[in-house]
């Protein structure tokens, strides 16, 4: 199941920003991870992956770093800045009221079964 | 794992991060990053092992990710931004433009206040003039369907310019003459004919001018409370008294102009039906004419009287004196009207042959004749000059621009870099012009304005204009859009320029000062030539203007102006009846006047000197005349003469040298009745014979020569008619010659007016000392045309001449800022400074030669317009011409050596080390 557009525009910079928040990552680790993790749901189109980071990166929330992979190539990671923790934290707070306020009203979040794909 | 080497990605995965970054449509740098990522992306997949097919389709859409991509690149926000290579702009997005413009152009205030004063110069003078000929020249006269409207004259039939006034007669003729004419007027504005008007408390100088009926009538103008004059009031049977003057109506009626109707009866609307006293004698108010009506003849008339029409008396057939106008029927057109009088008046002549064919009806249309061939000459000229100014001005300007626009190459190609379009970048660049124009119209708009006040008051005389000029819209329209034009033309120039020149050359010029290559330099040069050829034009006009002038001021006038009053006292008919009384008043005024300290001669005159030609009379004599009983029956005996009639020592008040005979004051007046004649009516009737002692017939009586005076002329480029000086006392019975005193003094006019007044006031406390004006004034204002023209083309010549200076210098200044590496290079390898700045100067001679030869054919083809302003001066003098090349090759000069200098301090070691 992909999740409707709109839930995904809120979800994805949180979504990224949380696993970079965990550790440092190059473009296609982040691809794999979101896919992996969150069971495929926040798994954008990879090609969704790459404006976001520059999105995030243009906003001050990321910041490109190079390194040496294991290869010998080099490699761009991202990570995150202090901006962009404040800005995952605001959005953290907003995101527990958003499901305390719909649990009130009767909307609890129920574990969904990962449907096999 | 195998390491996948840039640009070996397999054959589909290539093409897919070719189609990303095609549809992003990244400048350079971002797309070489872009292009890394997704490299890396597709590598560290592969190396993971994923098949490339897989990676293609786990990637997505190829071309919305490149949208997407180019979209947040370009700023952290993926809504709104400004760089996203639109071509239009919102609402908005133009007020930021203006606000950065603003900034932009609040940084250099120098460059700013050049572009508005240039612009403002440049349409102010053209807004000025065009004013003013519109209103002289275009502008419809202020009366219904005017182009009907015609003055007749009556003129000489071999040569219809030379135009004669109107005879009684005639007139009465051409009134029934309704198959040519709707309405016909005639008036009697031989000269401006002033009244006292005293009614209530305060005396007043009023202008009258005596018109018959049905003058207003063929203006098409009604009055706006009464009427205005029946045909009884002008024609009305019997002959006017004899004696009587030739202004006294038949009907003690009047008709009041609104501007007096306002100013004395504070718009009192049982005006109609007053009496008011008009030199004494009490006339009727019948009419009131509305506010904005204007007498073509008289602008300044404060009311009108009827002219008497009826035969006999001023109206025979010998006396030209009336002027008219008519309305042609509808539809008719000038030749035609013309064809149908001369049938008209052939027909006149065969029922009354005194009417004779020597002087016959001629129609012009009443606005050329109002304006005058040479005054529209010289306002076309001088619009031509204003263009011709406009023209530097705008090379100036777009120069100006240009270079600007050089100057932000960097700056606009980072833009372009940031992924700018087109559309946004022009737009900034015209928004900056368009706030510069805007600014600078405004500045010419006032400038516009005032010049067309100080037009006016630079020569009233020379701008003839019923209705004044304002300040024309339609001209201010016209410079603008010019103007504009130029603008956005050179303006745009850079911005479509750089716009396409890819960003990363821009980039990198290292912010070394462009030329903006070969294109725009010859551009430029030719603008500069273009400028230097206007103002060639310009410059050699107002030389040539000057010296015409200058010749016109040379003229010997064989008077004296300097030192001399003049004034007008009028003498009411009921307290001065007859001739005696007025001469005994002129003889007793002389008197007290020169027995004033600093009055050094006291006299008066019918009509001043160098003022026209008037009282054009006849003089009778020939070889027979001499006998005890002459008679006057030879047609060629009679010649025409200018009459003047004199008192006192009018002659030696204005220096006007007896050339044989006697004096006035040696003569006795009260003896047989002498004149005087002037030197070329003495040459043209006696050839070399002396003429002192001989009989003529001038002046209704058989009169002795006593003496012969030297010429003077009656126009300011010294035209000569044969004169003839009849004494006052002896022909003051004649009429109300309403002398014009001359009275010349030591020291200051104006104190010495002062003292003649209070003197009058001690002889008649009720005479009004009228118009006084100094007589180098009336001199003054003969040459008022000429002046006119001739200081608004040097101010329009000295302009152009200072723009093109600039101009030129501003090329020459870029080209050596340009060049400065050439220049160190070409002193390091051993050019000495004298042949650098020769290479400067002769850049500065490629520019002003070729605009000199340009300048100096065009001022040979409008030496042939300008012709007709010019007096004794050829149009196409070599001096002139020579003098003109000088100041511009001076001007190259100037124009050149600082540049010059500037190159020649380049430091060559210092450009070499920049290497």
């Amino acid at each position: 199941m992909t999740l409707e557009r709109e839930w995904m525009r809120g979800a994805a910079p949180l979504a990224v920003l949380t696993l970079l928040d965990r550790r440092e990552m190059y473009g296609y680790e982040l691809v794999e991870a979101l896919e992996r993790d969150t069971g495929g749901l926040l798994a954008m189109g990879q090609s969704t992956v790459y404006p976001l980071l520059y999105n995030l990166e243009g906003r001050g929330h990321v910041a490109p770093l190079w390194r040496t992979a294991p290869s010998g190539r080099r490699r761009k990671y991202y990570r995150v800045t202090a901006e962009g923790r404040a800005w995952l934290a605001q959005q953290r707070e907003q995101w527990d009221r958003l499901v305390t306020a719909l649990g009130r009203l009767g909307l609890s979040g129920r574990e969904v079964e990962e449907a096999t794909s | 794992m195998t390491r996948a080497a840039r640009g070996t990605l397999p054959p589909e995965v290539e093409s897919l991060v070719a189609e990303v970054l095609d549809a992003a449509r990244l400048d350079l740098p971002a797309r070489a990053e872009v292009e890394a990522d997704l490299r890396a992306h597709f590598e560290d997949g592969l190396a993971a092992g994923v098949p490339s097919g897989e990676m293609r389709r786990r990637f997505g859409d190829p071309r919305a990710a490149g949208r997407e991509i180019a979209r947040a690149r370009r700023s952290g926000d993926p809504g709104r931004n400004e760089n996203d290579g639109r071509w239009w702009m919102s609402g908005n997005e133009w007020w930021t433009e203006v606000k950065r413009s603003v900034r932009r152009l609040a940084r250099t205030p120098g460059f700013a206040a050049v572009v508005v004063a240039t612009l403002a110069l440049g349409v102010g003078a053209n807004t000025a003039i065009f004013s003013v000929v519109n209103a002289v020249l275009l502008a419809p006269l202020p009366y219904p369907d005017a182009a009907r409207l015609v003055q007749v004259h009556e003129a000489a039939a071999s040569n219809r310019d030379n135009q004669n006034y109107l005879r009684g007669p005639t007139v009465a003729a051409y009134r029934t003459w309704s198959e040519v004419f709707d309405g016909f007027g005639a008036l009697y504005v031989y000269r401006e004919t002033g009244a006292d008007l005293t009614d209530g408390d305060q005396p007043a100088r009023v202008t009258a001018t005596p018109v018959s009926a049905g003058y207003f009538e063929a203006l098409g103008v009604a009055p706006a409370l009464g009427r205005t004059f029946r045909e009884e009031e002008s024609v009305a049977p019997g002959t006017p008294p004899d004696g009587a003057d030739r202004g006294t109506p038949i009907s003690p009626v009047a008709v009041l102009s609104h501007g007096l109707w306002m100013d004395r009866y504070g718009g009192a609307s049982d005006v109609v039906g007053r009496t008011i006293r008009l030199d004494d004698r009490p006339f009727e108010i019948v009419g009131v004419m509305p506010e904005g009506f204007v007498d073509p003849f008289g602008p300044r008339a404060d009311l009108w009287t009827p002219q008497d029409l009826r035969m006999g008396g001023s109206n025979s057939w010998g006396n030209y004196y009336l002027s008219a106008l008519a309305r042609l029927k509808p539809g008719l057109t000038l030749e035609a009207a013309q064809e149908r009088v001369d049938a008209l008046y052939t027909r006149l002549v065969e029922e009354h042959p005194e009417a004779g064919t020597q002087w016959v009806p001629t129609l012009v249309p009443l606005r050329d004749d109002l304006v005058g061939s040479t005054r529209r000459t010289m306002l076309l000229i001088l619009s031509v000059a204003a263009g011709l100014v406009l023209l530097t001005a705008c090379v100036n300007l777009a120069n100006l621009l240009v270079a600007r626009g050089l100057g932000r190459d960097r700056d606009v190609a980072v833009r372009v870099a940031l992924g700018s379009g087109r559309g946004r970048i022009v737009a900034g660049l015209l928004v900056e012009t368009g706030l510069l124009a805007l600014v600078g119209c405004a500045a010419g708009a006032l400038l516009g304005a005032a010049g067309v006040r100080a037009l006016l008051a630079l020569s009233p005389d020379a701008l003839p204009a019923l209705t004044p000029p304002e300040t024309g819209w339609a001209a201010f329209a016209f410079a603008l859009a010019v103007t504009l034009v130029a603008l956005v033309l050179s303006g745009l120039t850079p911005a479509l320029r750089l716009s396409r020149t890819p960003p990363a050359d821009a980039l990198r010029s290292d912010g070394r000062a462009t030329t903006g290559g070969r294109r725009v330099r010859r551009i430029r040069d030719g603008l500069a030539i273009v400028q230097v050829a206007a103002a060639l034009v310009l410059v050699t006009g107002a030389a040539l203007l000057g010296r015409s002038f200058a010749e016109l001021a040379r003229v010997p006038l064989a008077i004296e102006p300097e030192g001399v009053l003049t004034f007008e006292v009028n003498l009411p008919a009921s307290r001065y009846p007859d001739g005696a009384a007025r001469d005994a008043f002129h003889r007793t005024f002389r008197e007290r006047v020169e027995a004033l300290p600093e009055v050094e001669a006291v006299g008066a005159v019918s009509w001043l000197p160098v003022n026209g030609r008037f009282n054009i009379w006849g003089m009778y004599w020939d070889p027979s005349f001499d006998t005890p009983e002459p008679d006057r029956s030879n047609r060629d005996g009679w010649r025409s003469t200018d009459i003047r009639v004199f008192s006192g020592d009018y002659l030696g008040a204005l220096d006007i040298r007896v050339l044989r005979g006697v004096e006035p004051s040696e003569a006795d007046m009260n003896g047989e009745p002498v004149v005087w004649v002037s030197a070329r009516l003495a040459a043209e009737v006696f050839g070399e014979a002396d003429p002192v002692g001989k009989q003529v017939y001038v002046a209704n009586e058989i009169r002795r020569i006593a003496g012969v005076v030297e010429d003077v002329p009656y126009d300011a480029e010294g035209g000569i008619a044969p004169k003839t000086y009849v004494p006052h006392a002896q022909f003051a019975d004649d009429r109300n010659w309403a002398l014009t005193q001359t009275v010349k003094a030591r020291g200051d006019l104006a104190a010495v007016r002062e003292r003649i007044r209070a003197t009058l006031a001690g002889i008649d406390g009720q005479l009004v000392l009228h118009r006084p004006k100094p007589l180098e004034e009336v001199v003054a204002s003969a040459r008022a045309q000429s002046r006119f023209a001739t200081v608004l083309m040097a101010a329009f010549a000295l302009l152009a001449l200072a723009l093109s200076m600039v101009g030129t210098y501003g090329v020459l200044a870029g080209a050596v800022a340009g060049r400065t590496r050439e220049f160190g290079i070409r002193m390091a390898l051993g050019a000495d400074r004298a042949s650098v700045r020769a290479m400067i100067l002769r850049y500065a001679a490629a520019l002003i030669l070729p605009g000199v030869v340009l300048g100096l054919v065009g001022a040979w083809i409008g030496g042939r317009w300008v012709q007709a302003l010019l007096f004794e001066v050829d149009p196409r003098d070599p001096l002139v011409y020579l003098a003109a090349v000088a100041v511009f090759v001076a001007v190259g000069v100037l124009a050149g050596w600082a540049p010059a200098r500037r190159a020649t301090r380049v430091d060559p070691a210092r450009t070499l080390s920049s290497e």
